[in-house]
């Protein structure tokens, strides 16, 4: 359905700056980089491997927010004013829907990328990837954001050189658990993130003491 | 006998201005906001705003908070329980103003080619 340009401006507003895809890009990347140390540390791997793939997206769900407003307080409300959105967990409820919807999300993915590839280590990378471009697509559909759609193509590219790397590499933990994906997913993220940062910036600089309303 | 007043005799006048029914879109699609950002999203001007917020104000649509965070002095405007109420009113009135309205020669009850 369509909406009045004024109400998509507004939900755009969120991702004007950029600093949603640099915080979550970063934890994208830090996920791939714990899962690598984790990986490579003796004794302890398989505990912490499975702690990060449960935690991290907790984390990133409930903290990245939090993060991202805060970077708002310093850059972005002074410049071009403060918005607060209607809150997505008013109750435990709805908390735990949100968990659920994400467990199911990452066990489908995993899932369906492994029936699709029919155990083919190449085959589960390439359908990992589709799966992951078609999330984004419907991201960026849903918040009328563009740039998602480069992102989508990065996820979908990761799939297929991962494809084309040598065996051992492609049953590495690191790769089997998303990280390869997610690790190149947050770089291009970082990498948009930065440039909507300082498109905005130029667009907007800081305001003058007698400027503030 | 004393004919219906027409639906768009009923449309509130305070929502109908373009002005305040764009700060009422915004402000129903958030939680709160502040001046400033009613300004980057609606493109008044200060004056034209803060007239506009104040009538708003005056009509109980809108709550307005005058604050600070830290150095940042705060302008917080929200939508009241009225102010939302009234702007469904105000959308479902249009809503019934624009489906009486004719659209085509056809749905106006003439088929005849105005060329004639």
């Amino acid at each position: 359905m369509s909406q009045h340009p004024l109400l998509r401006q507004v939900k755009r507003y969120w991702f004007e700056d950029g600093l949603a895809e640099i915080v979550t890009g970063v934890g994208f990347v830090g996920y791939a980089l714990a899962l690598w140390l984790a990986e490579h540390l003796s004794g302890w791997e398989t505990a912490l491997l499975d702690i990060l793939v449960i935690g991290t997206p907790i984390v990133l769900i409930f903290a990245a927010r939090w993060v991202v407003q805060h970077l708002k307080w310093r850059i972005t409300y002074p410049r071009t004013g403060y918005v607060a959105y209607p809150k997505r967990f008013r109750d435990r409820r709805q908390v735990l829907r949100v968990l659920g919807l994400w467990a199911l999300f990452t066990l489908g993915t995993g899932l369906a990328a492994f029936i699709l590839s029919r155990g083919s280590a190449g085959g589960y990378l390439v359908t990992l990837g589709l799966l992951l471009a078609v999330f984004e697509l419907a991201l960026g559909y849903a918040q009328a954001m563009p740039r998602m759609g480069l992102y989508a193509a990065v996820a979908a590219l990761a799939g297929l050189v991962g494809a084309a790397l040598p065996t051992p590499w492609q049953q590495s933990e690191v790769i089997l658990r998303g990280g390869w994906h997610l690790g190149w997913l947050g770089l291009a993220q970082i990498a948009g993130g930065a440039l909507a940062l300082q498109a905005y910036l130029r667009r907007h600089p800081e305001p003058l003491e007698g400027d503030l309303p | 006998m004393k004919a219906e007043p027409h639906a768009a005799l009923s449309l509130d006048p305070l929502i109908h201005a373009p002005a305040r029914l764009a700060i009422l879109l915004v402000l129903s699609a958030v939680d709160e906001a502040d001046f400033r950002f009613l300004l980057h999203a609606t493109g008044l001007t200060k004056g034209n705003l803060s007239a506009h917020l104040s009538k708003l104000e005056e009509a109980g649509y809108v709550e307005i908070e005058k604050t600070f965070r830290g150095k940042l002095p705060l302008t917080l405007c929200r939508l009241t329980a009225e102010g939302r109420q009234a702007l469904e009113q105000y959308r479902a009135t249009i809503q019934q103003v624009l489906n009486l309205s004719p659209t085509s020669p056809s749905a106006a009850g003439g088929d005849h080619d105005p060329a004639h």
